[in-house]
C-alpha cells in the first residue's frame, strides 16, 4: 500500500455508508425539517424517522411558506386595480422536508444502480451519489375546501386599509374541528393566535413553546401533507494536482440526474442549475477549503489547545497513478510527509514497583471479511523517520520509589532517579511481523541513587572486671549515636556513561473494557536487552564525599574527623563497600537495586501495559451532545493492526 | 529522620568525678549489709531518692545504676560492686549513699569524695593533652593520641548483633602521694580506670591550646 507513498489511507463506501445510517438515526433533525404543525403531529411527515433510542428531537423547526415571498407583493399594476397581494405574505402553508437517503458508491460500484442517464457502469476512478429527498406540503383537499369561505386576518396594520376602503376588521372566525388543532384560544381571542401557540393534539390548553416568532398566520386544519420523493444521483471524481508545497484538491462532476422529475424540461433546467451551482460555486469552494486544510503546516494539537507539541506538513504522493485513487471501493489517498517537528514534553516510565494495572483487556476478532471500512498503513520509511523524530526529542524519566535493603543485618532503602534520552539506533519491520530496534544508545542525564540507612547505635563502654565469669562486665559510658538514626544520602552520580538497548517488539490490538469500552493498540516487546556500560571509576571519590557530608550534617565539632572517619568505616562495612567503590557501585545500581533488570522490565512493561499508541473509545463521539439532542456516537465493530516487513497497517470497521 | 547524636559527649572538656556526666562512672562497693538511701543531686538540687539493699542473699552481679533514670529499688550483694554512671545524661549528677541505723541515717558514699577502694573510670575523644588532678594537688598527664587507624573503639549494636573491639584499659593509681604513672598515652575512646587509694575528687581538664591542635590537624 505504501510503495509510492509514506502513508496510506483509504475508506470503504460501505464504511462511510453506515456512518451516515447512524449520524441520521442519532441526529435525525439534521436531516429532517418541518413546521410547528409536523413537530407538534410527526404522523404528518412522508417518511417515517428511524430515531435511536433516546432521540427526542425529530425535526429541525422552520416557518411556514409564505404563499408569496414579501418582495413578490409589490407589483403596482395590481395595486392601482385595487388587489392587495400582501395578505398572501402573511399566509402561509406547513411543510416538511427529509433527506432520507444518502449513499456513496465508490467504483466499481455495487451500492447504487444508476440511471440510465449517467451511463452505467460507475467507471473507473469514479464515485457515485445517491440522495432521496421526501417533501410535503400542507393543503386542505378541494371537498373541504368549499365548506370554508375565505378568511382574511385582522392585522391591525392600518397600512392594510384597502384604497377601495374596504376595510380588514373581521375578526377571524375558527372553526372548531375534532381533531387536535381546535383549541378555545381561537373563540377566545383570535387575532392573539400566533405561531409561537402550539396546539397540542391531547390537550385544549395552550401550549407556548420557546420558538422564534413568526408571523400571524391563519391555521388550516389539515390531516395529512401532499408528500413526493425525487431522488438525485451524481457521479464525481477527485485528483490532487500540483507538486509537494503547492498542492490543491479538485473535485469534478461529470453529472447528476434527478430520476423521473416531470415534464423533461423541468428536470433538466433544474440539473442544470444544480450543476451550475456545485461547478462555479461549491465545489471549488470545497476544493479550496480541503486543500487548504490538507496541505499547510499544522501545529499539533491545533490551537488554541496547548502546549504545542510540534508541527506537521503532508503533500499528495505525485509518483502513485491515481492519487486519490476510486478503486475497489474504496477512496484510496497517498501521502507524502513534508515535514514533522515534535516537541515531546519529559515520558515518566512511572514509579517502579506501582505501575497503573491495564484495563481488563480481551481479544475481539475480526468476523466482516474483504477489505476493511478504514485502512491506514505507515511505510517503513515513514516510521523509521517519526521514530528519530521521537528520539531525538523525547526526554524519558524513571522513578524507582525506595526499595528496602537488608545488608549483614543493617536494614536501609534505596531509590533511584533517572532520566535519559536516546540517541541512534536503528529500527525496522521485520517479516515475522515485528520491529526490531537495534543498538540504540540511552543517554544517562541523572542517575540519583539515594540510599538511606538505619546507623545502629554507637557506644563507648569500659570493661568492669566483676569476681565471676567472664570475669568482666561491659559498661556503657556513653553513646554517640542512639535512637536507631537514619541516614540518608544522594549518590549523583556522573552521566557520562551510555547504555545500549536493542528489542524485538510485535504489535497488538486489545479491546478493553471499562467506562468507556475501548480498542487499545499496544507495542509489544518480546525482548528488552540493556547493556550497562561501565561507570566512571570517579565514582568511588563520590561515595566518600557523600558520606562525609551527610555524616557532617550531624553538626560535628572540627577537631572531630577521627569521628567521621569512624563513622564512614562503619557506614562502609555495614554496606560491604569494597575498594572498588565503582564495581559496589555498579552492582548495588543495576543489580542489588535491580535497576538493569528494572529499566528492561519497565520499559517492556510501560510499552505493553501502560502506554498504548493508540486508544479508540467504542463507541466513538463524533457529534457532541447540544441541548436536547443526544451525542452521536459511531459503533467501532473492529480495530487491527499487522506489521509486515514493508509497513505498519491499521483496519478498522465500522458497526451496523 | 535527622540522626539523634550526642553532642555533649563531643563537646565536653572537663571530666570531674565530682560530677557525673557521660563518658565515665564510679564503682563503689557496699560492704555491709542494710538499708541504705541514695540521693541523686544535680548541682544542689535533689532529683530522686530511692532504698539499695544490700544483702548477702542477693545474686553477686554487677548493681548499674543510671543516674539519669534513678528509680532503682536495688539489691546488691556485698560481695558484688555497685556503678554509677549517666551515658544519656545532658547535665551533671552527684551521688550521696546514706546507712539507715535506726531512723538515723549515716554518709557511706559521697560521689564528690572517692574513698579507698573506689574506681573511676573515664573515656575521652578529642585528641590533645590532657592533666588529671585531685584536691592534694597532684598531676598526671595524659596524652591521647590521633587515631592510627580509622576505627574507634566504640561498640555497634544492630540487628545483626553487638560487635566490640578489643577495648584495652590503662590503668592509674591515685595514691597519697600522687598519680602512678604520671604520663598516660592513649588512644580516642581509650577507657582510663583511677583506681582510688586515697580520698579523691579527680578533675581531667584539657589542656592542648586551639593553634596547637589546629596545627595538628
Amino acid at each position: 500500500m505504501t510503495s509510492n507513498s509514506d502513508l496510506y489511507a483509504a475508506i470503504r463506501d460501505e464504511g462511510i455508508n453506515r456512518v451516515v445510517k447512524h449520524i441520521m438515526r442519532q441526529r435525525p433533525s439534521l436531516f429532517n425539517y418541518g413546521t410547528i404543525l409536523v413537530k407538534s403531529n410527526p404522523s404528518l411527515l412522508c417518511s417515517h424517522i428511524d430515531a435511536a433510542p433516546g432521540v427526542t428531537e425529530l425535526i429541525t423547526l422552520l416557518p411556514r411558506v409564505p404563499l408569496l415571498p414579501s418582495d413578490a407583493t409589490n407589483i403596482q399594476e395590481l395595486t392601482d386595480l385595487g388587489i392587495d397581494l400582501s395578505a398572501a405574505t402573511n399566509l402561509g402553508l406547513d411543510f416538511a422536508a427529509q433527506l432520507t437517503e444518502i449513499q456513496l458508491d465508490f467504483h466499481p460500484g455495487d451500492v447504487l444502480t444508476l440511471p440510465p442517464e449517467l451511463n452505467p457502469p460507475l467507471q473507473p476512478q469514479r464515485m457515485a451519489f445517491h440522495g432521496k429527498l421526501c417533501a410535503g406540503l400542507s393543503c386542505i383537499p378541494k371537498n373541504l375546501r368549499r365548506w370554508f369561505p375565505p378568511v382574511v386576518v385582522d392585522l391591525g396594520n392600518p397600512g392594510m386599509i384597502r384604497r377601495s376602503g374596504r376595510k380588514l376588521n373581521q375578526t377571524l372566525r375558527a372553526y372548531q374541528y375534532t381533531d387536535s388543532i381546535g383549541s378555545d384560544a381561537f373563540t377566545s381571542n383570535p387575532s392573539i393566535v400566533d405561531a409561537p401557540t402550539m396546539l397540542s393534539p391531547s390537550s385544549t390548553r395552550i401550549n407556548r413553546t420557546r420558538i422564534p416568532n413568526f408571523p400571524i398566520f391563519p391555521i388550516f386544519p389539515i390531516d395529512k401533507l401532499e408528500c413526493f420523493c425525487l431522488e438525485l444521483f451524481g457521479i464525481g471524481s477527485a485528483q490532487f494536482q500540483g507538486q509537494a508545497g503547492n498542492q490543491k484538491m479538485l473535485l469534478n462532476m461529470d453529472g447528476i440526474e434527478l430520476k423521473d422529475l416531470a415534464p423533461v424540461g423541468l428536470e433538466n433546467s433544474i440539473e442544470c442549475y444544480m450543476e451550475i451551482l456545485l461547478e462555479r460555486v461549491l465545489l471549488p469552494q470545497i476544493s479550496d477549503v480541503v486543500s487548504e486544510l490538507a496541505f499547510s503546516l499544522h501545529e499539533i494539537p491545533p490551537p488554541p489547545d496547548t502546549p504545542n507539541l510540534g508541527s506537521i506538513q503532508i503533500s499528495a504522493a505525485t509518483t502513485a497513478p491515481h492519487n486519490p485513487a476510486i478503486e475497489d471501493n474504496q477512496l484510496k489517498l497517498f501521502i507524502n510527509l513534508e515535514h514533522l517537528t515534535l516537541n515531546i514534553p519529559p515520558i515518566t516510565i512511572g514509579d517502579a514497583g506501582s505501575s497503573n494495572p491495564p484495563p481488563t483487556r480481551i481479544t475481539r476478532n475480526r468476523t466482516r471479511t474483504g477489505p476493511a471500512d478504514m485502512t491506514a498503513a505507515v511505510s517503513e520509511k515513514a516510521f523509521q523517520r517519526i521514530f528519530g523524530v521521537i528520539r531525538d526529542t523525547g526526554k524519558f524519566k524513571i522513578n524507582i520509589a525506595p526499595q528496602t535493603l537488608t545488608i549483614l543485618g543493617v536494614t536501609g532503602s534505596a531509590s533511584a532517579n533517572i532520566e535519559f534520552h536516546l540517541a541512534n539506533g536503528t529500527v525496522a519491520f521485520q517479516p515475522d511481523g515485528t520491529i526490531k530496534i537495534d543498538e540504540l544508545d540511552i543517554k544517562w542525564d541523572k542517575l540519583d541513587v539515594t540510599l538511606g540507612l538505619n546507623i545502629p547505635k554507637i557506644c563507648f563502654e569500659v570493661p568492669v572486671p566483676v569476681p565471676y565469669p567472664p570475669f568482666f562486665e561491659m559498661v556503657t559510658l556513653g553513646c554517640l549515636l542512639d535512637e536507631n538514626p537514619d541516614l540518608s544520602f544522594t549518590l549523583h552520580l556522573p552521566t557520562g556513561f551510555t547504555s545500549e538497548i536493542s528489542a524485538n517488539a510485535g504489535i497488538k490490538t486489545y479491546y478493553g473494557l471499562g467506562t468507556p469500552n475501548e480498542w487499545l493498540v499496544y507495542i509489544t516487546p518480546s525482548r528488552v536487552d540493556l547493556d550497562i556500560i561501565d561507570i566512571a571509576d570517579t565514582v568511588g571519590d563520590i561515595l566518600d564525599t557523600v558520606l562525609n557530608a551527610a555524616i557532617n550534617l550531624l553538626g560535628l565539632p572540627s577537631w572531630a574527623s577521627s569521628v567521621v572517619d569512624s563513622i564512614v568505616d562503619l557506614v562502609r562495612g555495614l554496606l560491604d563497600i569494597p575498594d572498588d567503590v565503582g564495581e559496589w557501585l555498579q552492582n548495588l545500581i543495576f543489580d542489588t537495586l535491580g535497576i538493569e533488570s528494572t529499566i528492561e522490565s519497565y520499559i517492556a512493561i510501560w510499552l505493553a501495559d501502560s502506554m498504548p499508541i493508540l486508544t479508540l473509545e467504542d463507541p466513538k463521539e463524533v457529534m457532541e451532545a447540544k441541548g436536547n439532542l443526544i451525542p452521536v456516537k459511531i459503533p467501532i465493530e473492529y480495530l487491527g493492526a499487522t506489521i509486515d516487513d514493508n509497513e505498519l497497517t491499521l483496519i478498522l470497521d465500522v458497526g451496523a | 529522620m535527622k540522626p539523634y547524636i550526642n553532642k555533649r559527649i563531643l563537646s565536653q572538656s572537663t571530666l570531674d568525678s565530682g560530677e557525673i556526666t557521660p563518658m565515665m562512672a564510679i564503682m563503689h562497693r557496699f560492704t555491709e549489709p542494710g538499708t541504705y538511701n541514695v540521693t541523686v543531686f544535680q548541682g544542689n538540687n535533689q532529683t530522686a531518692t530511692f532504698p539499695l539493699i544490700v544483702d548477702e542473699n542477693a545474686p553477686q552481679t554487677l548493681n548499674r545504676i543510671d543516674l539519669g533514670a534513678a528509680n532503682c529499688s536495688c539489691a546488691v550483694n556485698p560481695k558484688a560492686h555497685t556503678i554509677f554512671h549517666a551515658p544519656k545524661a545532658t547535665t551533671e549528677y552527684s551521688v550521696l549513699v546514706e546507712k539507715y541505723k535506726g531512723t538515723a541515717k549515716s554518709k557511706v558514699f559521697d560521689s564528690k569524695n572517692l574513698q579507698d577502694g573506689d574506681v573511676f573510670f573515664a573515656t575521652l575523644l578529642r585528641p590533645g593533652d590532657y592533666h588529671a588532678s585531685n584536691e592534694r594537688g597532684a598531676k598526671c598527664k595524659i596524652t591521647v593520641s590521633p587515631l592510627k587507624t580509622r576505627r574507634m573503639q566504640f561498640t555497634v549494636t544492630s540487628q545483626q548483633g553487638i560487635n566490640r573491639p578489643n577495648i584495652k584499659t590503662v590503668q592509674v593509681e591515685c595514691t597519697a602521694t600522687g598519680f602512678k604513672p604520671e604520663n598516660v598515652n592513649i588512644q580516642p575512646a581509650q577507657p582510663l580506670v583511677f583506681m582510688i587509694k586515697t580520698p579523691s575528687r579527680i578533675k581531667i581538664e584539657y589542656k592542648t591550646p586551639e593553634k596547637q591542635e589546629a596545627k595538628a590537624s
